[in-house]
């Protein structure tokens, strides 16, 4: 791949610009490209958290990254709304973070129980679990989780996160998108190393 | 005032300018995804009208009012559909309209409340919020749930569908000069987006 070709595609991907990441697409070989991608989302989440750049060009970015996402690989994490979360936006916001990544990633959707994370832990033996709720008292049941791993065994092995609100002891001094970019960092992160 | 009034989609228009949606996601016309984000604007809002339903149920009941206010499960679903299609921008903006309506539908039920309470000489009290000023509990919904079958409780007391809203209003004899809006200054997350926002109060 060219270096003008590498230039165009950061900086269709900074921009956010589906089409265009989708005309460089035409041109290049995937793993090329997912090198490119890891560090445009280090940079443009960085920028949000330090409130640089909102929220709204992290998630055009992730859009224009989303074709880069090889689906086909076997998951690390898992990522579901808690026990009573209801709501779409959360979890599915995290779930594109974490696609934007790259994080082999299973979609476990809303309201899940304590039992269904764990199971899906063992199945697919997987590294993290992210949890997203919306409300403190949704939050609350992320301890059942903690409980339930460690009496499996699985704590060791397992990083448990908790993206959206933030716990009722602690002051909100950030919001949900934030609590929700970076987790996925923070999960980025650890499975590149 | 009926013990149970329904308000439709007609008192709840669905608005064409994209102005305040922008604004609350600090998209701007400096930023780089800002053409994009406009070219979805138009296509967000007509499926939000093809598919979505506001309603709002005001229930009278000893004294007070419970007001449900909804835009049903069609909202999540559309929602949901551009999330899992990977249309990230059109999800975001359906979500962030989807609450620009549910606060202006706060607004009118209150007004429209306001209105039907004063052709009686009674005036609205207090406003009280779930989780504030009281722990909202599967009793609170009943009378609602009677009238709206899928107006419910998840296991962690958050509304379905999500983009609804409960309050009461109590009843006054005698003017209290209170909005009736909700009040941000008694929600403890500071850095909300739509803190203090059109249809909304601080203090």
């Amino acid at each position: 791949m060219d270096n003008k070709l590498t230039e165009r595609l950061q900086r269709a991907l900074l921009r956010g610009d589906p089409g265009a990441v989708s005309a460089c697409l035409q041109v290049n070989r995937r793993d090329e490209i997912t090198a490119i991608k890891d560090s445009v989302l280090r940079e443009m989440t960085q920028a949000v958290l330090l409130r640089k750049v909102p929220f709204c060009q992290l998630v055009a970015v992730c859009q224009a990254a989303e074709p880069l996402y090889d689906a086909a690989q076997p998951s690390v994490a898992c990522c579901g709304a808690l026990s009573g979360c209801m709501s779409p936006a959360t979890q599915s916001i995290m779930v594109m973070l974490l696609h934007g990544w790259g994080v082999p990633t299973l979609d476990m959707g809303l309201d899940n129980s304590a039992d269904a994370i764990l199971c899906a832990v063992r199945k697919h033996n997987l590294r993290f679990v992210v949890c997203t709720a919306f409300t403190s008292d949704e939050a609350a049941s992320i301890h059942e989780i903690d409980e339930k791993a460690a009496a499996l065994g699985l704590r060791p092995s397992l990083k448990l996160l908790l993206g959206g609100v933030a716990p009722k002891a602690v002051l909100p001094v950030d919001n949900t998108d934030f609590r929700v970019a970076s987790v996925a960092q923070e999960v980025a992160d650890a499975w590149i190393k | 005032m009926d013990k149970v009034t329904l308000y439709g989609s007609e008192h709840f228009p669905i608005p064409d300018d994209c102005s305040e949606v922008f604004s609350w996601l600090s998209c701007t016309d400096m930023l780089p995804c800002f053409p994009t984000f406009s070219a979805v604007w138009s296509t967000a809002v007509d499926a939000l009208r093809d598919r979505v339903r506001p309603l709002a149920v005001v229930v009278r009941e000893a004294g007070m009012l419970t007001v449900w206010i909804t835009l049903g499960q069609q909202a999540d679903a559309l929602i949901l559909e551009a999330f899992h299609a990977g249309d990230y921008i059109r999800a975001l903006l359906l979500n962030t309209l989807a609450d620009r309506v549910l606060f202006r539908m706060d607004e009118t039920v209150v007004r429209l409340v306001r209105e039907q309470l004063r052709a009686e000489d009674m005036f609205i009290g207090a406003r009280l919020e779930p989780a504030v000023d009281f722990d909202l509990t599967a009793e609170h919904i009943a009378s609602v749930h009677a009238v709206l079958p899928e107006a419910g409780l998840s296991s962690a007391h958050s509304l379905t569908p999500s983009k609804s809203m409960l309050f009461c209003l109590t009843l006054a004899p005698h003017e209290c000069m209170t909005t009736g809006l909700h009040d941000c200054s008694r929600c403890s997350q500071q850095l909300c987006p739509y803190r203090g926002a059109k249809g909304r109060t601080i203090g």
